[in-house]
């Protein structure tokens, strides 16, 4: 039992605990002070994109934000910079790490490939140039610049990307998606296959972990799973879409199981909806206890202001699994970090973009996701 | 200015008719005044419909563009010009016909057809975007309903501004040439009858002179 917890067998050998988190944890510190401090953040809300560009220039988005020419700044090319340096944050962790944890943190930065795949198949079926469309690509893992490139290049069709990509996991997955679908038009169905797909080996990723680090990973992914599911229902349930359709549109489940989901998008009304998850809710942890019993508060809000929960529900499991366990020799201070750095370049992006609009501050301010008390 | 007179003969007939023509010009003048007043009653009506409409449209796109701007912030320019790339456009088509409205004119009437499929999809990645964007999209809808009216209301606007126009130069018309072109016709023709009745009368009494002269000699 203290071997489990304290060991990994790993390439044959047994490795200790500590020493799988030996390289990892202090690189994660140190990129976890380089986050901007929450006050720091907010005193952001309403400067001009070339305040906020000097005041990234002297942070950790410095290498990406240098790179930008001074008289071509806006929002799209700050946002790119953002993404880069979130993409090389994390492909740095998965340098320093090894093992499954090298697995869970590459099956995380898969979500950034299949968003570039569906840029290419967007991008190709908009027929827009390939200059214009690779803008909207961060390259990562294996879908490099120069493939990417060539991909848009040589792409007549949906088609043709799919034939390039056939050589990636990816390329099965759309085909097998297409198999099922007779219409090739229809991206939403391959992006939903593409989303799922990730999830699900992010789940089995976490699900390789042993321990307190199982239960962390399972518990971080589930929560995210859950409440991309909860919001796939409760969008779908106001667009008026059926439920059979809403069936093909769900991830892999977590705490929510199908039938729990299945009971749901059968509830008559909103505040049912709820009350249905919050009944499952109370066999999870205090955080989604917390995050259903404020949306039942809430019922009568608007679906803008659930979606806000639900999109700080992985953040606030990351922190609680902060509180709750060690804060070293386990994922959670991995993960907690990479949520973090997310949430802060998901804020800058709000930032910035309604600095550029001239958004009031008020407005900007109410949009941000912020942990605990701000 | 004097107005022209009408090449007729100076007969008691043709000056009755004349008197007849005038008393008919004039009640026809009347009528399109009333006409007109009503056509400016409804342009009126309809000046304010549109009014009332431009501002709600002004309302809708704010909220809409208000809600692009918040999906804008939370998701990012990147992935919005993303999604913007597949999005299929809103599909609608504009019926025109048209239906009577005052006075019995036709007014053109417009209808907004939007196709909608039989099955309803998601237009956006479900995972990818807020609810935000499908808020913005209704609104936009709606506002195209707006659009649509305005579109009408101006058509109706412009035409009973013809119309207007039109009974305009018909009144002007009549009060300006038509009636004085009578009245300086009656007011020849009464003369031309006068002096044939004046010479009449002289002639009477040469007659009578010339009579009364042959009885004395």
């Amino acid at each position: 039992m203290l071997r489990d917890a304290l060991n990994i067998k790993l390439g044959g050998k047994i490795t200790p605990k500590p020493l799988r988190y030996s390289v990892i944890m202090p690189r994660v510190a140190i990129e976890n002070l380089k986050l901007i401090e929450v006050d720091d953040l907010i005193s952001l809300i309403g400067k001009d994109l070339e305040t906020i560009r000097c005041v990234l220039a002297n942070s950790s988005y410095e290498e990406h934000i240098s790179a930008l020419a001074p008289d071509k700044i806006d929002s799209f090319s700050i946002e790119r910079a953002l993404l880069q340096n979130y993409v090389e944050t994390h492909k740095k962790l998965v340098k320093f790490s090894s093992g499954n944890i090298k697995n869970l943190l590459l099956a995380f930065l898969k979500k950034f490939e299949v968003s570039n795949v569906k840029a290419l198949l967007r991008a190709v079926k908009a027929e827009i140039p390939v200059d214009e469309a690779i803008r909207h690509i961060v390259p990562v893992g294996s879908l490099d610049e120069n493939r990417c490139l060539s991909i848009l290049a040589e792409s007549k069709g949906i088609s043709d990307v799919i034939n390039f990509l056939s050589s990636l996991e990816y390329g099965l997955i759309v085909k097998s998606a297409l198999s099922r679908h007779e219409r090739i038009e229809d991206l939403m169905r391959l992006e939903v296959e593409l989303d799922k797909s990730v999830y699900q080996e992010m789940l089995e990723s976490a699900e390789r972990l042993k321990g307190a680090d199982k239960k962390i990973s399972k518990d971080i992914i589930g929560i995210e799973l859950d409440a991309i599911n909860v919001r796939i229902i409760l969008k779908c349930k106001t667009l008026g879409i059926t439920r059979e359709l809403i069936k093909d549109y769900l991830m892999p489940t977590a705490l929510f199981d199908e039938d729990t989901l299945e009971e749901v998008t059968k509830a008559a009304s909103t505040k049912a909806m709820i009350s249905c998850l919050l009944n499952v809710a109370e066999a999870g942890n205090a955080v989604y206890k917390n995050i259903f019993t404020q949306m039942l508060k809430e019922c009568e809000a608007p679906l803008s202001r659930f979606e806000a929960i639900l999109d700080k529900a992985p953040l606030n499991m990351s922190l609680y699994m902060l509180k709750k366990h060690t804060r070293y020799y386990n994922i959670g201070f991995v993960l907690a970090f990479l949520n973090l750095k997310w949430m802060e370049i998901k804020n800058l992006r709000c930032i910035i973009n309604g600095s550029e609009r001239k958004i009031p501050p008020s407005q900007v301010r109410k949009l941000l996701v912020l942990p605990g008390e701000w | 200015m004097s107005a022209e007179k009408l090449e007729v003969r100076p007969t008691r007939l043709e000056l009755l008719r004349l008197r007849r023509r005038k008393a008919l010009a004039e009640g026809i003048a009347d009528i399109l005044q009333k006409d007109l007043e009503t056509l400016i009653v409804a342009l009126i009506k309809h000046r304010q419909r549109a009014h009332t409409l431009r501002n709600l449209l002004n309302e809708q796109m704010n909220n809409a563009y208000s809600l692009f701007a918040e999906t804008e912030m939370i998701i990012g320019t990147m992935k919005l010009r993303e999604i913007s790339l597949y999005a299929s456009p809103i599909e609608f088509n504009v019926k025109v016909s048209t239906a009577p409205g005052v006075l019995g004119i036709p007014f053109p009437y417009f209808h907004c057809i939007k196709e909608e499929s039989t099955v309803h999809k998601p237009r956006f990645n479900l995972i990818e975007t807020p609810t935000q964007l499908d808020e913005m999209v209704s609104k936009v809808e709606d506002a195209l309903n707006y659009v649509v009216k305005l579109a009408e209301l101006t058509a109706v606007i412009r035409e009973i501004l013809e119309v207007i126009s039109l009974k305009r130069r018909q009144i002007n018309r009549i009060r300006f040439k038509i009636i004085p072109q009578l009245e300086a016709t009656i007011r020849y023709v009464e003369l031309i009858l006068e002096e044939i009745e004046r010479q009449d009368a002289i002639r009477v009494r040469v007659i009578q002179r010339k009579r009364k002269e042959r009885e004395v000699e």
